[in-house]
């Protein structure tokens, strides 16, 4: 590597964007500071998108300077090796987009209270959500275009892709369906659902970047970035649908912290004997679904879902509370799931329809469930065990003084 | 040979862009690639730079396969193309900062000279210079390290007369070091400076040579017959466009040797004949050329 081409090229980009670079680089340390010192409401509604925004202009304006795609651009016929010269881009990328933001998280941090040694760890710590989803395929976009105008289009044309052409095939989850779905995004193991996902669209993006620069392959690399979209996209997908509890769980498990060893005596109990249930068309007249619906305040499943199930389905409600937590514990649902067991043979599993789950940690862990009606001709005259299966987090306190002065603290 | 090819064919979609290229520079020459707009003197020109790949033949330049031209190849070759994207952003002085750290044998001395000559304003950037002044500014950035190729796609095309004697200028300094392959359709102002020739049309070479072969063999003909006759058939050999009205007969000869050898030729066919002969400038020779070819392909 000739750090000296490098940093030519690093210098010469940088002088011809300067503007762009400017403003991006403000954008990014603002960010932080706006988020964590609260100074707009609301901020991160409006930031998502502006990040979004500049991440494209700031990638296809680096890349475009120097476009693989292009068939007149001045550095094709230059002594340029083309590792220098994607260090170089991908440097100044990193340096505008990171460092920017790692100054302003610091400076906040140090607004907010904190020492400096946790204000720079936090700081150097790559506070990275989406950035790295999105990086690899706007960088696609950006070395499969020459323009501008072209890049634009193509982001613009996954996003109809992703988010507006599936729109209308989309269906609620059925009750057999149990895949983990979203509990996997709110249970601390995000990372399980995005990891594959982003390895997956960056060993996909080195591969374009091989095809762009060193064989020129520009409609394969065109090809290879419409299936870093969809399969960046079914790698989030997928583990949600498809990848069971218990597997997912005890990945999660293997890597977390063993959990102290006074939770042993902490157990689940049903307060009631049988649980409340009734026919499907039975549902509006029936009075502990009327009251669950009040509680809940939305229906307990749409029209859709009800239609799909068949009018001779069986609905019920479970109430479980947790036993023997310590004073001022909490529990948070991670996962729920009730299977039918036919000497010991599963042959259905159940999600439930969000009810009155309290996710506030109170202890009540109400569902409404629907078995549909063929499981429930299936089941009709065999000897089925009903088995609840609960995935729970357990919240212990921790004591925080914080001054009641009406502003923000960094504990 | 500097450059090499050998049967190169390119394709785009279903229209045969080059077909059968075989061109073969050599070193120390001025060579010209001419040919009408749209005839392929480009797209030969990115297969030899490895900006297009050939879907069949090879190439080499510099005794190096074009698949394989590296920085350390480029380090030896000068590139000037009429539409080449530069960094709009830089001032002048800073895209010739940018170009010397990545030509280890860049002439500091050299570019300040042609700068002069060419009175370029190093502060003032990129995007507000001229069509002329980018030219020059290419030029520049492709003599200022010495290539030992110079490479010209059409570094004349949209300059005004002043400019184009100006960048002629500053190209005939340069010719004795280094091997020059331009493609133009200028050809009255690279005439004088060209060594070598090689005509294309609709994407395959049907001539080339050098040029002084090519200005001894070709003549304007313009005869007056001592009564109206018709054209012998068949012609005799190198004979082509002939027109003949009464009793004037026009043609060119790409066989010429002398005055004496044409003037017997000529008794031969029509008895007593009166007989002008001229020599051609490059501009009618390639346009007698292109013309006889098309009427040999229309037959």
């Amino acid at each position: 590597m000739n750090f000296r081409i490098l940093g030519a090229i690093l210098k010469k980009d940088a002088l011809s964007l300067a503007p762009i670079v400017a403003l991006i680089a403000l954008f990014f340390l603002a960010d932080p500071l706006i988020e964590r010192l609260d100074l707009v409401p609301d901020w991160a509604s409006y930031s998502v998108p502006m990040i979004l925004m500049a991440l494209v202009v700031l990638v296809m304006a680096v890349f475009h300077l120097d476009s693989p795609a292009s068939l007149s651009d001045d550095w094709l016929c230059r002594p340029v090796d083309k590792r220098e010269l994607i260090s170089a881009k991908l440097l100044l990328v990193l340096a505008v987009v990171y460092l920017p933001r790692a100054i302003g998280a610091f400076i906040a941090d140090l607004c907010l209270g904190y020492s400096v040694t946790e204000a720079l760890l936090d700081a150097a710590l790559l506070q990275d959500k989406l950035t790295l989803f999105e990086l690899p395929i706007i960088l696609f976009g950006a070395i499969v275009t020459r323009t501008f105008v072209q890049g634009f289009g193509v982001m613009f044309a996954i996003f109809i892709c992703v988010f507006v052409i599936p729109t209308p095939f989309v269906r609620p989850v059925g009750p057999l369906r149990p895949g983990i779905r979203d509990e996997l995004l709110f249970t601390g193991m995000q990372w399980l659902a995005v990891t594959p996902a982003k390895l997956a669209a960056l060993v996909l993006l080195a591969i374009g970047f091989w095809l762009m620069y060193w064989r020129r392959r520009i409609a394969a690399a065109r090809i290879l970035m419409a299936l870093a979209a969809c399969v960046t996209l079914l790698f989030v997908l997928i583990p949600m649908a498809l990848i069971p509890w218990n597997a997912t769980f005890a990945i999660q498990t293997a890597f977390g912290p063993v959990p102290p060893a006074d939770t042993a005596r902490i157990s689940l109990r049903n307060p009631r004997i049988c649980f409340p249930a009734a026919r499907r068309a039975d549902l509006s007249s029936d009075a502990a679904f009327v009251a669950a619906t009040q509680r809940s305040g939305n229906h307990l499943w749409n029209s859709e879902e009800l239609r799909d199930v068949g009018p001779n389905s069986i609905a019920f409600l479970t109430h479980i509370e947790p036993r023997g937590l310590p004073p001022d514990w909490r529990v948070k649902l991670n996962y729920v799931r009730a299977d039918y067991n036919v000497g010991g043979v599963t042959l259905y599993s159940l999600r439930p329809a969000r009810y009155i789950t309290d996710h506030a940690g109170t202890g009540a862990l109400a569902h409404a469930w629907m078995l549909p009606e063929p499981a429930v001709q299936r089941l009709r005259d065999a000897p089925a065990e009903l088995e609840l299966t609960y995935s729970l987090t357990l919240l212990k306190p921790r004591e925080y003084i914080v001054p009641t002065d009406g502003k923000r603290h960094a504990s | 040979m500097i450059v090499e090819t050998h049967h190169v064919a390119k394709r785009f979609g279903r229209f045969e862009a080059i077909e059968d290229l075989s061109l073969s520079v050599p070193e120390g020459s001025v060579f010209a690639l001419i040919g009408a707009n749209g005839t392929g003197k480009t797209t030969t020109i990115r297969m030899l730079m490895n900006i297009l790949r050939p879907d069949r033949g090879d190439i080499t330049v510099l005794g190096t396969p074009s698949r394989e031209l590296g920085p350390a190849d480029f380090q030896r070759i000068g590139y000037v193309s009429e539409g080449q994207r530069l960094p709009g952003g830089l001032t002048l002085a800073q895209y010739f900062d940018y170009l010397r750290a990545l030509y280890p044998a860049w002439d500091r001395v050299l570019e300040k000279e042609l700068c002069g000559q060419f009175e370029l304003p190093p502060s003032r950037k990129i995007k507000h210079l001229s069509h002329g002044m980018r030219m020059k500014t290419l030029l520049v950035g492709a003599l200022a390290f010495r290539p030992k190729l110079l490479v010209l796609d059409e570094p004349l095309s949209g300059l005004d007369t002043l400019v184009r004697d100006e960048v002629v200028h500053g190209l005939l300094q340069q010719a004795a070091d280094t091997t020059i392959l331009i493609s133009s359709h200028e050809l009255a102002e690279i005439e004088s400076f060209t060594t070598h020739v090689a005509f294309l049309q609709n994407g395959r070479l049907f001539l080339q040579e050098a040029i002084e072969t090519l200005q001894t063999r070709f003549r304007n003909v313009s005869v007056t017959l001592s009564a109206i006759k018709e054209l012998p058939q068949p012609l005799p050999e190198g004979w082509f466009l002939p027109e003949i009205e009464g009793h004037r007969l026009r043609f060119v000869t790409s066989r010429f040797e002398s005055d004496q050898q044409l003037y017997q030729q000529l008794v031969q066919h029509f008895g007593a004949v009166q007989m002008e002969v001229e020599p051609m400038p490059l501009r009618a020779v390639a346009n007698a050329l292109m013309q006889q070819r098309k009427r040999n392909l229309q037959q």
